[in-house]
């Protein structure tokens, strides 16, 4: 039994990467600085080897060779899920440049509310570190941001190292929309807690910020206390050096997130006239954050991303998760556990999750980045690209792996 | 295998070479001189057409986070300038800020063959040779930005001895990958995380007192002392503000004579004579570069139409927001390091301010005398893409053009400008040295920028033409390693490049310091911070080239 360090979780886009995880033969066990994700995430068995074609085992090979076969015939692939690594996401994006695929992140209409602002207006904003050294106020926007992102709080807001914080001062947070329990219990009278749901969010915003620009707002249908707690929120926020605001975009309610979402950023852009003040838009789990990074890279289209007889095209609207057009669908996830979506349409499965493979037409059994095989992901403040290790011995593929071997398959097939 | 490339007109500056008839021989990816009876097995005719050692651009913005910023806030210029993909090549998209892929063809297909990205954030530093790795056929390198972070800020405060300075810098440059480093607005981006608006050279940054004066000379001698190559890369205060030709100035005296490369100067260069406030300085910046022979400079040269500026001086894209266009910007700061501010601009003809802008680049080009200590650059995408090179060099090579455009722009600015009385025109040898020999020689690349035996045999061919814009458009010819990679000025192979690093020495010592202050400040362990040669050479399966010491 050997007890491993500075371990890189990859199972929530915080990348917490101070883990101690211990090593039983291929059994591991998060022993310090886990959370629930990590926990459950570590202690996945992985899959067996033996991958499927057509509910008949077979050899890799075969089953690769199938794929390369499936997707050759194939007009429009949905290449979907996408939990995995940077070099699964090249490879990926590879893929469906060769095969004019559509390309669909388990969480992409998060990413979409995000982008939308930003390429329409921009946005001002801040990493982690800066939020644990400097920011004396913080406001979580949206529901329970610390379900998603379980150990935010500990490492970057009730954490006294600061460096630009008088010793020994604590953090003021306020939450607008429903706090977590955790952020209930550690706050404690921190929080300044003004709860809101559905609308009632847009409204609570919007008068925040006519209040801290000095313009008129209504505030009708707003209830005392909460116009109260408004009042206090706005005069701690005027008063920090350095107020940073938090939300999750899959938080937020989302028929109106893009709205919200530019309700910040405009209020952030405005208060930088007289003070600083930043946003943080945590990107998604599962490598949501990631993908976006390699596909404007290597596309210059970062989400709603097809392929149109070789030329990368965005989506057009109305956007659709799963697109009628599609006729094939590879189905990529080693980092959350899920099932495939039901579609009526062939599938080449590329799960570390063996229970996935019934109803696939294809099943490649892969490993788990970050404990199967080495790899990297983006952390969920867009900046830092984290290594992950890998930790015990495996006989499985990376995703980036399998995908490549396709890829040579398909070229080799079609003399693309 | 021996090949000769024959009958060309070589301009190789470096081995005095003016377009000289001499065959070229090339064996193992090298320029060789074969033995007198040595078999050649292919022979490529050159005849009548110019040779030089492929290109090297020693500032353009190509990778890490800003970058990509860029390309995702600039979606126009992706869904309008697509790119499918060939036999040989991926898809892609962009003019201003072009995908991966296509950065690394077009410059090839320019006849560039290394190109260097001059602001690789330490916390960024994967991103940054990620997005190298998949810029394909082009050698690649970073300078690692330096001076607003808070763990040297801190040594700096704290008095500390320039040894240990000189220790964190040599060991930031390995734990990066990095090639050479680079300061952007010393000390104020992180004054700029304070609220402060603007820094001069001896205003303090209000938390740690210290003056971007006194950041700028522990950078210079930490430079000098552990000896890189390429002198310290200096992006200095004050960029883009009218008057600020006084800091620049005063910049350069500041390096008492020490090496210092002054990057994209244009922006720098700024008088604030004239009804508008705002009028060239240029020729006193040629003046003081050409009096102080330890400055070498790019100029940043603008170029006229739609672009994005990105830039770590998040302290002056700030300031510049309000001139965005499209209406949106990103500014960031990043992670007690740096920052970085994303802005899109279009330069107009017809606007003052921009049209002399144009001028000032072009005069600096033409008033400093030594070609050997000024590079061709636009500061890509921030004065323009780098696709407007052989644009550029035809204004520098051909007056009478020059004058043409020169009419085209706000009348005022040209007006107010010398550039219609400069009769300068660059040669073929000159150019050669502002994008090959001299970039080279800078970056202490031994090997490239040059035709002599034992070079990389990274060569480019162009077919002489009067107008100079098409010959550089279009080579006959790239070769990558002595594979024929460009031909008729289209990608026709793609071939193994390498990234080059430097491995100074320093006392391991410092990681116990580093150790503490990650632990308690930074929200990564040190040991996941640093970027293994291993982990870099998986990105892309290439092996890394280590760089000598000065």
């Amino acid at each position: 039994m050997t007890t491993l360090h500075d371990i890189t979780c990859p199972f929530c886009s915080l990348l917490c990467d101070d883990l101690s995880v211990q090593a039983r033969q291929r059994r591991l066990q998060v022993v310090n600085h886990g959370c629930v994700l990590a926990a459950r995430g570590f202690k996945q068995a992985p899959p067996g080897a033996q991958a499927y074609a057509h509910q008949q085992p077979v050899s890799h090979t075969e089953a690769v060779k199938h794929a390369a076969i499936l997707l050759k015939k194939s007009r429009r692939p949905l290449i979907a899920d996408l939990g995995t690594d940077i070099n699964g996401l090249r490879a990926a994006l590879h893929l469906a440049e060769l095969t004019n695929a559509v390309i669909r992140h388990k969480y992409e209409d998060s990413t979409l509310h995000n982008l939308n602002v930003m390429q329409t207006g921009g946005g001002m904003m801040t990493t982690f570190a800066e939020l644990k050294n400097r920011a004396d106020v913080v406001v979580f926007i949206g529901d329970k941001i610390t379900t998603k992102y379980p150990r935010l709080l500990d490492r970057f807001i009730t954490t006294r190292q600061a460096q630009f914080l008088p010793k020994g001062q604590r953090r003021k947070l306020i939450c607008i929309g429903q706090a977590s329990r955790q952020e209930k219990i550690k706050l404690g009278e921190s929080l300044l807690h003004i709860p809101a749901t559905g609308n009632g969010l847009l409204n609570l915003l919007t008068l925040l910020k006519c209040t801290l620009l000095g313009q008129r707002g209504t505030d009708q249908n707003i209830a005392r206390e909460k116009l109260k707690k408004l009042k206090q929120a706005s005069a701690l926020i005027q008063a920090a050096h350095y107020p940073v605001f938090i939300w999750s975009a899959a938080a937020l309610p989302a028929d109106s997130a893009d709205l919200l979402i530019r309700t910040i950023t405009d209020l952030i852009a405005k208060l930088n006239q007289r003070q600083r003040a930043a946003g943080l838009a945590l990107t998604d789990n599962n490598a949501g954050g990631s993908l976006q990074q390699v596909a404007t890279w290597q596309t210059g289209f970062p989400a709603g991303l097809r392929f149109t007889d070789g030329f990368p095209d965005s989506q057009p609207d109305p956007y659709t998760p799963y697109p009628a057009e599609c006729d094939a669908l590879v189905w990529i996830s080693s980092l959350e556990r899920d099932t495939p979506p039901t579609l009526d349409v062939p599938g080449i499965i590329i799960s570390n999750n063996q229970a996935v493979r019934k109803g696939a037409t294809i099943y490649l059994p892969v490993g788990t980045p970050g404990i199967d095989h080495a790899g990297n992901l983006f952390r969920a403040d867009a900046v830092i690209n984290l290594p992950l290790k890998k930790l015990r011995d495996s006989e499985l593929y990376s995703t980036g792996a399998v995908l490549k071997q396709i890829i040579a398959r398909l070229q080799a097939i079609s003399g693309c | 295998m021996l090949m000769r490339l024959k009958g060309g007109r070589i301009y190789d500056p470096a081995n005095a070479d003016t377009g000289k008839k001499r065959d070229v021989f090339i064996e193992d990816g090298r320029l060789v001189k074969p033995g007198r009876n040595q078999k050649i097995d292919a022979v490529i005719d050159v005849s009548g057409k110019i040779v030089m050692a492929g290109g090297i651009d020693i500032h353009t913005h190509i990778g890490g986070g800003k970058v990509n910023i860029g390309r995702m806030l600039l979606a126009e210029d992706h869904a309008d300038n697509r790119v499918r993909r060939g036999r040989l090549t991926r898809s892609g998209s962009g003019r201003c800020t072009p995908s991966s892929f296509i950065t690394g063809y077009r410059y090839a297909e320019m006849g560039y063959t290394s190109c260097f990205e001059p602001a690789m954030l330490p916390v960024n530093a994967r991103q940054t040779h990620m997005e190298m790795a998949d810029t394909p056929m082009l050698d690649t390198g970073a300078y690692v930005l330096l001076g607003n972070d808070d763990f040297f800020l801190r040594l700096l405060k704290a008095g500390r001895d320039q040894q240990l300075i000189n220790d964190y810098i040599a060991w930031t440059i390995q734990a990066t990958q990095a090639m050479g480093v680079k300061t952007v607005n010393p000390g104020g981006i992180s004054a700029f995380k304070f609220n402060q608006r603007q820094l001069d050279l001896d205003e303090k940054n209000r938390h740690y007192g210290l003056t971007p004066r006194t950041i700028l000379t522990a950078l210079l001698t930490a430079v000098a002392d552990i000896a890189i190559p390429h002198p310290l890369h200096v992006h200095g205060c004050n960029l883009g503000v009218p008057g600020n030709v006084k800091t620049t100035l005063d910049t350069i005296a500041a390096a008492q004579g020490r090496p210092m490369h002054l990057t994209h100067v244009q922006f720098h260069s700024y008088g604030q004579e004239g009804d508008r406030n705002f009028s060239s300085a240029a020729a006193e910046i040629a003046e003081a570069v050409n009096s102080n022979p330890n400055i070498s400079i790019d100029v940043g040269q603008i170029m006229f139409g739609q672009t994005a500026t990105t830039s770590a001086d998040t302290m002056m894209q700030y300031a510049g927001h309000a001139h965005a266009h499209p209406n949106k910007w990103v500014c960031m700061d990043i992670e007690c390091d740096a920052g970085c501010g994303v802005v899109p601009f279009k330069y107009r003809d017809m606007r003052f301010v921009n049209a002399l802008q144009w001028c000032i680049g072009l005069e600096i080009f033409l008033l400093v005398d030594d070609p050997w200590r000024v590079f061709l650059t636009t500061d890509h995408p921030n004065g323009a893409p780098f696709t407007s090179y052989p644009h550029l060099i035809r204004l520098l090579m051909d007056k009478s053009f020059r004058n043409d455009m020169l009419k085209r722009i706000h009348p005022e600015a040209a007006g107010a400008s010398h550039l219609a009385s400069i009769t300068r025109e660059y040669t073929l040898h000159e150019i050669a040295i502002l994008t090959r020999a001299a970039p080279a020689r800078s970056l202490g690349l031994t090997d490239s920028g040059h035709l002599g035996a034992g070079a990389r045999a990274d060569i480019a061919v162009y077919s002489p033409d009067k107008n100079v814009e098409r010959m550089f458009s279009r080579p006959a010819y790239v070769f990558k390693n002595g594979e024929r990679v460009v031909k008729d000025g289209k990608v026709c192979a793609l071939p193994k490049t390498t990234t080059h690093v430097l491995r100074p020495d320093y006392d391991a010592g410092i990681e116990r310091s580093l150790k503490r202050y990650f632990d308690d400040y930074m929200t990564m362990r040190l040991g996941n911070f640093k970027l293994s040669t291993a982990e870099l050479e998986s990105y892309n399966e290439s092996a890394l080239t280590v760089q000598p010491g000065r």
